[in-house]
């Protein structure tokens, strides 16, 4: 049992107790004030989230995962810059690909959810490491709250916004395209940006999911640095999956 | 304090300033309503679809008394003009 059990309960029955009180005496305050004790009991139960993460936690959890994205990069090698794959029929829930070269070439063809290091490809500037719906989790979390699927850029900056919000991941998320996009989210808690531009974090990753997704676009990463407005990422379309096909 | 402790706070003021002002029960169940419609469109950027899903219920029922009030003042005014 948890407080606000404690706390709905006390307003039910009190809330209860003094409607039908208010009802029993004719005394219409009482019954305003029972009912209002009875709604707010509800409210408490549906508003109050029960599952809390301390931020400490989740700062512990996020070093474990950048260390094991600094040991994997360092023993892999691996040149290129991350590159998100929207949605298509080989990798339904779209993913990021992580080339071995920085000319890299994309061989959509060849990617499938259940590979992880591309390495059977004529080109080797076509290897490098998959990781099919990275990214996806939050994404979906996104579309929830949209009530249907990512169409355009806007949409994923205010639903990203929203749901990073309301999970107390980001405080803010701001998305502007001219010839590029830059991407500046402000996390709610400290974590570092190095090898951000080779695997992101889970956050960043799914709003560059979610644009590669609404364009129906392969996105490049360019660059992930720490500015005075949050974590700054430049990026850029780089064209339809079929036109790497 | 988290969002959904401000949207917390703002209805339980909404309800509790409502009950203590108003003395009519009809009147309070509708600005209950209105109140509670007030906190969905506003805060519903900040909710999540369990929570949103979670006070539909409570909106429904109240809708659904605010329709039995109309319809009682309907018939009140047209029983009061014969």
């Amino acid at each position: 049992m948890e407080a606000k059990h404690f706390a709905s309960g006390f307003l039910a029955v009190s809330g209860g107790i003094l409607a039908v009180w208010g009802f029993l005496h004719a005394r219409s305050d009482y019954i305003n004030l029972g009912l209002a004790g009875l709604f707010l009991a509800a409210l408490i139960i549906t508003l109050k989230s029960s599952r809390y993460v301390k931020a400490e936690t989740a700062e512990i959890l996020l070093k474990s995962h950048s260390n094991l994205r600094e040991s994997l990069l360092r023993g892999l090698t691996l040149e290129g810059k991350a590159v998100f794959v929207p949605p298509y029929r080989n990798l339904p829930r779209g993913g990021l690909f992580l080339p071995l070269r920085e000319d890299f070439d994309l061989d959509p063809a060849r990617f499938d959810e259940e590979t992880l290091f591309l390495t059977d490809v004529p080109d080797e500037r076509a290897m490098g490491l998959l990781l099919p719906g990275y990214g996806s989790e939050l994404l979906e979390k996104y579309e929830e709250h949209l009530e249907g699927p990512l169409t355009s850029v806007p949409e994923v900056e205010s639903t990203a916004g929203a749901v990073l919000k309301s999970l107390g991941l980001a405080e803010r998320v701001y998305i502007e395209e001219n010839e590029g996009l830059r991407i500046i989210v402000k996390p709610s808690f400290e974590h570092s940006t190095e090898g951000c531009e080779k695997i992101p974090d889970p956050v960043c990753a799914s709003i560059l999911l979610g644009i590669a997704k609404a364009s129906g676009e392969v996105v490049i990463v360019d660059s992930v640095k720490e500015s005075r407005h949050g974590v700054e990422v430049l990026a850029r379309k780089a064209g339809r999956i079929e036109e790497w096909m | 304090m988290d969002v959904e402790d401000y949207i917390l706070l703002f209805s339980s003021a909404w309800l509790l300033g409502t009950a203590l002002v108003v003395k009519s029960v009809d009147v309070f169940l509708t600005l209950s309503l209105i109140g509670l419609l007030i906190t969905l469109e506003v805060g519903s950027l900040f909710l999540s679809k369990e929570q949103k899903e979670g006070m539909k219920p409570l909106v429904e029922l109240l809708i659904i008394i605010f329709t039995i009030i109309v319809l009682k003042k309907v018939y009140e005014v047209l029983a009061g003009a014969k």
